[in-house]
């Protein structure tokens, strides 16, 4: 249910087990406008965070272009603002 | 510390909010945007799209209610995660409704029976009926997930009346096409820069909303929030009584949060525990009433303290005018979710639980599934929908099943035998029969291992292969489901079932469907009977109907007159509720269609044949699709075009033998066709259809031999001693005839000369008069006079009562009538129709002047009828009109129909003379 999920990045989507999985993985930087709190920061379970400056970077293995999506649904969700999204590298 | 909570002392605020209240909650009256807005609106299309918390619903809202405002207004909020385009444009229409609060609205139906054109096609057409300007404001579009809700949005704007403005308000640029609008400057864009505040604006905001700020602290603010409306407004809700507003600003401003975060933080920690408590726990449900609250929160109380967070302008909405309905701001309710699972991991799931039950216990079905999803309890969640499946399915929800159904998690249906039933039925509806079968299957395999308490699940599943077997025409298969389901109901009967009564019904529909296609037309009068009232009892129209449109066949206790009214008054009924393009109607339209034929009104039939082929859909129904076929070819036969008479009885036949059970018209149907084939030269081709067909058919007979004998019997099983052999004999008598052996055709027709229809029985003697026919031309080649003389007094004797005519035309009976001297029959009137009727002087009129069937166009079938004088193929239709080939087609058919033409050509010929066609539109004719 949507109400609460994180739609797109609940953990079992980043399992590495999944060879079902044709798209490869890549790891995306997220650069947010503001310092997150825990609350905000907490629909983001499966990213690591570091808080530069007045910007928040959050940094995860993202499955596929829907888990991106989601990622970016939330962040309109909070109200926040998206400065920069980038892939740094798509695992083989 | 003034608190939100603390407001609610006294100020009871009753419905309607003035616009003080408004100003001094902070909704500053921002004349400049409601300016341009207004400017907007001049436009057909205006597309509002911005971040949340920018103020598009605050905009809306206060543009809406502004005294003075002259427009009539419908206001639509999609709600969240919207995948069902019925309940989208069902909102929309009665949004509309709602606004125009005409006297006639009011008692206006609903199209219930979810048919996407045609609903938009009743938008527009009751959007057209207002002269004066007309807003529909569609806020939180990017809730709305139905691509097919999406598409005809776009064509709904491509096809605005005049009069009607459209406001789209989203998180998103819309995905809609509104190119042709750009083109013609008719659309205006109002954005996030527009709606910011100015720092002038922010001013005004905090003296209106009694804060005292120095203006730098305002300027702060500004900058901080960068004039971002919910920002201000958050932050408003916390100085609005702060001991030191200075340092508040003065923090705020040090500080590198994201803004939203802060101050919601802010927001909560500044109300009193017991309303914290509420808000996070409540914030898990879309929609709350105090009822709910109460229960999420643990403590009574809960609907003093939403009103009062209201009244603050808190991010709290009511939806209703008496304001017993509330909602979150989108912004708040998910920051208050993720505070909840940060803060009180542990009660989520009872929440869950907890907001599951309270949705059960108010019938809203679909969001306890989804609660019961988000507690991690798929089993129940898969127990509940298969539970209310019927109930969901008979609502038409199908959009609904479907998307609960993506929201287990994968895998799921292979644990949850249920859910492989909620595939079947979503499957089913969409006429996908083998990928319902396999899913049924499945559900099947997985219940044999299930405990016995599972009692529900075995009547689901046999409830969905009888519909299943239905829809694929094997009726022994139905007639089996059927005994099972009504032993399991019978089993049960001490235990309550909630779908008792809906599965009753719908086993009464289906065995009364194949007990009327199998001949057995008083079980199938008595089933029908009980389950169009249970379905109406019980508030299932559409069920009602199914059973209804059914119901225009003779039987023992059914003359044709009666059958011919019912069917008719089925079809009135269908488009009561615009359900008249529906598959389940063509039984009804058939059979108005074949007792028009039989009793000789050929042109009558025509037009109900053309309406039941329309409607007609083999996938859906295939024994309804023979009926169809059968009565084109009893109207060709009837008009003497033997040749389209055989193609017709033909394809009536081949479509029979995809059916694996006994079929009520397969006896006619191969009786006819040999017949025909006979007429038309081909002896031997009639001798082998007549044996191939009757061999098979006699050797499948063999175990429903009681149903084809009752039927073939005509109502009298004690006559029915080789009732088969009626059809038969009279084809071989055809045979004979056109053979040139009119001796053996009097042999073959045997005893029937002897018989008389059964008295006290209500169904027609058809096979009776044909043969009294047949051996009135035998015995008149045969020189016999006064025997034909005697048979043809016997035909009209036996056809006087139901005026059977179609046997006399379709055996071209004129020369033998001429034999019978008019003073010596005592059926003189029949007698004078059916020779009119020969001589194409005049057809008969069995109900006086009937008005024309022929409607008027709806305005989608008028634009598609303009395109037909261009060089356009339906595709390039489809595209210009922005709608799916498939809807084109049925357009066009029912233009052919309305307009009685047969193909592009004489449709245009015909829309010229009743000058609909425009004359802009009409220039591009290529003739």
């Amino acid at each position: 249910m949507r109400t609460h999920h994180i739609p797109a990045t609940p953990a079992h989507y980043v399992g590495r087990h999944d060879a079902h999985v044709a798209t490869p993985l890549g790891v995306y930087t997220i650069r947010i406008k503001g310092r997150l709190g825990r609350t905000a920061l907490s629909a983001f379970p499966t990213m690591t965070c570091e808080l530069t400056g007045s910007e928040t970077v959050l940094v995860g293995l993202l499955q596929d272009q829907s888990a991106v999506f989601g990622v970016i649904a939330q962040i309109e969700a909070l109200g926040l603002e998206l400065i920069e999204l980038r892939q740094v590298r798509a695992t083989p | 510390m003034t608190g939100l909570a603390a407001r609610q002392r006294g100020d009871d605020v009753p419905q309607l909010i003035s616009r003080e209240v408004s100003a001094a909650r902070g909704l500053l009256d921002r004349r400049d945007l409601l300016q341009l807005l207004d400017r907007a609106v001049t436009k057909r299309v205006t597309v509002i799209s911005a971040p949340p918390g920018s103020g598009k619903t605050s905009l809306l809202r206060a543009w809406s209610d502004r005294p003075g405002q002259h427009h009539r207004i419908a206001f639509v909020s999609v709600p969240r995660d919207q995948h069902d385009a019925q309940q989208f444009w069902l909102a929309v229409l009665d949004a509309i409704r709602q606004s125009a609060a005409t006297a006639d609205s009011r008692t206006r139906t609903t199209p219930l029976g979810f048919d996407d054109d045609a609903m938009v096609d009743t938008i527009v057409a009751e959007l057209t009926e207002h002269a004066e300007v007309f807003v529909l404001i569609l806020d939180d579009l990017h809730e709305l997930r139905s691509a097919g809700a999406l598409t005809q949005l776009e064509y709904f704007l491509a096809n605005l009346p005049r009069s009607t403005r459209v406001v789209l308000s989203s998180r998103r640029d819309p995905p809609i096409r509104l190119h042709q609008h750009r083109l013609a400057d008719e659309v205006a864009e109002i954005r996030a820069g527009d709606l910011r505040f100015t720092e002038h604006e922010t001013h005004e905001l905090l003296a209106a909303s009694g804060i005292s700020l120095s203006d730098s602290g305002a300027a702060a603010l500004y900058q901080r929030t960068e004039g971002w409306a919910a920002g201000l407004r958050l932050a408003v809700i916390s100085l609005r009584g702060h001991p030191h507003p200075e340092r508040f600003v003065a923090e705020f401003s040090g500080t590198d949060r994201a803004v939203g975060e802060y101050l919601m933080a802010e927001m909560l920690e500044r109300q009193p525990s017991e309303v914290q408590s509420m808000l996070l726990r409540t914030s898990l449900v879309d929609r709350l009433n105090g009822e709910l609250a109460d229960l999420l929160a643990g403590r009574p109380g809960a609907e003093q303290m939403l009103l009062a967070l209201e009244d603050a302008n808190a991010f709290v909405m009511s939806l209703d005018a008496e304001r017993t309905w509330f909602r979150y701001h989108h912004l708040l309710a998910d920051f208050l979710r993720l505070e909840l699972r940060r803060r009180l991991a542990d009660e989520v799931p009872d929440l869950h639980r907890r907001a599951a039950q309270w949705f059960v216990d108010h019938g809203e079905v679909a969001e306890a599934v989804r609660h019961t999803l988000a507690a991690g309890d798929w089993p129940d969640a898969a127990r509940l929908l298969a539970d209310h499946l019927f109930s969901l399915t008979l609502d038409g929800q199908e959009g609904t099943i479907a998307a609960l159904l993506r929201s287990f998690p994968a895998g799921a249906a292979a644990e949850h035998p249920e859910l492989a039933l909620a595939h079947a039925a979503v499957q089913l509806a969409h006429g996908r029969l083998a990928e319902a079968t396999a899913q049924l299957a499945l559900a099947e395999s997985h219940v044999q291992n299930a405990a016995p308490a599972r009692r529900r699940l075995a009547v689901a599943i046999a409830s969905l292969r009888l519909a299943l077997a239905r829809r694929s025409g094997q009726f022994t298969e139905v007639i089996e489901q059927v005994n099972l389901l009504e032993a399991s109901i019978a089993e049960g009967s001490n235990e309550p079932i909630a779908m008792g009564s809906e599965l009753r019904a719908v086993a009464l529909m289906n065995l009364g469907i194949v007990e009327t296609w199998s001949g057995r037309f008083d079980d199938a009068e008595r089933h029908l009977s009980e389950g169009a009232m249970l379905a109406h009892a019980i508030g299932r129209p559409y069920l009602e109907l199914a059973c209804r449109a059914h119901q225009g066949f003779p039987s023992t206790f059914v003359s044709l007159d009666t059958a011919q009214e019912r069917a008719r008054q089925a079809v009135a009924q269908a488009e009561r509720h615009g359900w008249d393009d529906r598959p389940i109607l063509a039984p009804a339209l058939g059979a108005v269609a074949g007792t028009a034929i039989w009793t000789g009104d050929f042109d009558e039939g025509e037009r109900w044949l053309d309406r039941a082929r329309q409607v007609a859909d083999p996938q859906f129904d295939p024994a309804a699709a023979v009926l169809v076929h059968m009565v084109t070819g009893m109207l060709h036969a009837g008009r003497g075009q033997h040749q389209s008479a055989l193609e017709a009885f033909a394809a009536a036949a081949r479509a029979q033998s995809l059916l694996t059970g006994v079929y009520a018209l397969a006896s006619p149907i191969i009786g006819w066709l040999a017949a025909t084939q006979a007429r038309l030269g081909r002896p031997n081709e009639a001798r082998s259809s007549l044996t191939g067909y009757f061999a098979e058919y006699g050797r499948r007979l063999g175990t429903y031999d009681a149903c084809a004998v009752i039927f073939l019997a005509e109502g009298d099983p004690a006559t029915a001693v080789d009732a088969l052999g009626d059809a038969q004999n009279i084809a071989r008598a055809v045979i004979c005839l056109t053979e040139g052996d009119p001796a053996t055709a009097v042999d073959a027709l045997g005893d029937l000369q002897d018989m008389t229809p059964p008295a006290g029985s209500a169904f027609p003697p058809f096979g009776l008069v044909e043969g009294h026919v047949l051996a009135g031309i035998a015995n008149l080649h045969l020189g016999d006079r006064t025997a034909a003389a005697d048979a043809v007094e016997a035909a009209l004797a036996a056809a006087e009562r139901d005026r059977l005519i179609f046997p006399f035309a379709m055996n071209d009976a004129a020369e033998l009538l001429d034999a019978l001297p008019r003073h010596q029959t005592a059926h003189g009137a029949l007698l004078a129709d059916i020779v009119d009727l020969l001589r194409g002087t005049s057809g008969p009129r069995t109900h006086g002047d009937r008005p024309s069937q022929s409607r008027e166009l709806s305005p989608t079938e008028l634009r598609v009828l303009r395109y037909l004088p261009t060089n356009l193929t339906r595709h390039e239709i489809a595209s210009e009109l922005y709608l799916s080939v498939n809807t084109v087609n049925t357009h066009i058919r029912n233009v052919y129909s309305k307009l009685g033409a047969r193909d592009r050509s004489s449709a245009v010929q015909r829309a010229r003379e009743l000058r609909l066609l425009s004359s802009r539109l009409a220039r591009t004719s290529p003739s």
